[in-house]
């Protein structure tokens, strides 16, 4: 599977927890990032509603044999073409745009939702 | 000529194959159903680059570059897969009928310019879509043999619905 970063790397799993140098475990003031996967599947992007913070990675990638593209509705990010079984990564900022859609198909739709817990 | 008169004859065209002849769509053998998928691709691929030539309008030029895009990854798929089982599509009455139309649709959409083009492009795709959905999900989804034949079927059928939902959003928006 080949992968594109698109920012920065991939963050880790771990939420809600921080650890000092001495090996002890702390409650953490705010949530670490998290890493998510939207799989797309039969001219569908799952989940289609997505609960994501600020500093969380999502990972698109493609079960079609067709291309297709996560693109914000107001094209202000784009993961550009994604073939099959090929993985693009965004990471999410606070004032990234919500609503997105697949360029090639804009029948296929999906959302971010911010605040929330837990994936839709 | 109406959307839905188009949607009506080539719902006909298709039907009326299978009592004015001999064979019907639900007759042929998966070979010739690849066939008929392989030459359905090849005509709407056809029909994308009329558009890319004569429409000046950047939403029907993208709805183009799309069936240009899908309609090739289903023939490579298909072409794949035949070559993996050792077999030719063959040709078959419904290939030629198709083939036989298309042409007459390629004369009459070559004269049209503007936005007599983009609507007619528009109208044609949609109706195309459906009838050739219509197609493969009545007549030769049911009757394939070979299960991965059915499979690549199943799955171009979700691409075509995609399209036909894109074609539909088209001329909507052209009205």
């Amino acid at each position: 599977m080949r992968r594109r970063e698109l920012l920065k790397g991939m963050a880790s799993t771990a939420v809600g927890v921080g650890w000092l140098a001495q090996g002890q475990a702390v409650a953490s003031a705010t949530p670490c990032p998290a890493h998510h996967v939207v799989r797309i599947a039969a001219f569908a992007f799952s989940p289609a509603r997505l609960s994501v913070q600020p500093g969380d990675t999502i990972a698109w990638i493609n079960d079609d044999f067709v291309p297709h593209t996560a693109t914000a509705v107001d094209r202000s990010w784009d993961t550009g073409e994604i073939g099959q079984h090929e993985c693009v990564v965004v990471e999410v900022t606070a004032a990234m745009t919500r609503d997105y859609f697949c360029v090639y198909h804009p029948s296929m739709t999906a959302v971010l939702i911010f605040g929330e817990a837990g994936d839709s | 000529m109406k959307l839905s008169s188009i949607v009506v004859a080539a719902g006909i065209a298709l039907a009326s194959l299978g009592t004015a002849h001999a064979n019907a769509p639900e007759d042929l053998n998966d070979l010739q159903i690849a066939h008929v998928a392989y030459t359905a691709d090849n005509i709407d691929i056809r029909y994308a680059h009329l558009a890319l030539a004569i429409s000046e309008n950047p939403a029907v030029h993208a709805f183009a570059q799309t069936m240009l895009r899908d309609h090739t990854a289903v023939n490579e798929q298909a072409l794949a897969l035949l070559d993996e089982l050792g077999a030719q599509p063959q040709d078959n009455f419904l290939s030629q009928q198709l083939l036989e139309q298309s042409q007459k649709l390629v004369d009459e959409m070559s004269a049209l310019r503007g936005e007599q083009f983009d609507r007619r492009y528009a109208e044609n795709e949609l109706a195309y879509h459906q009838a050739v959905n219509r197609l493969v999900a009545n007549a030769f989804i049911p009757n394939i043999e070979h299960p991965d034949v059915k499979q690549l079927f199943e799955a171009g059928l979700e691409i075509f619905l995609a399209h036909e939902r894109h074609a539909e959003m088209m001329v909507k928006d052209l009205q």
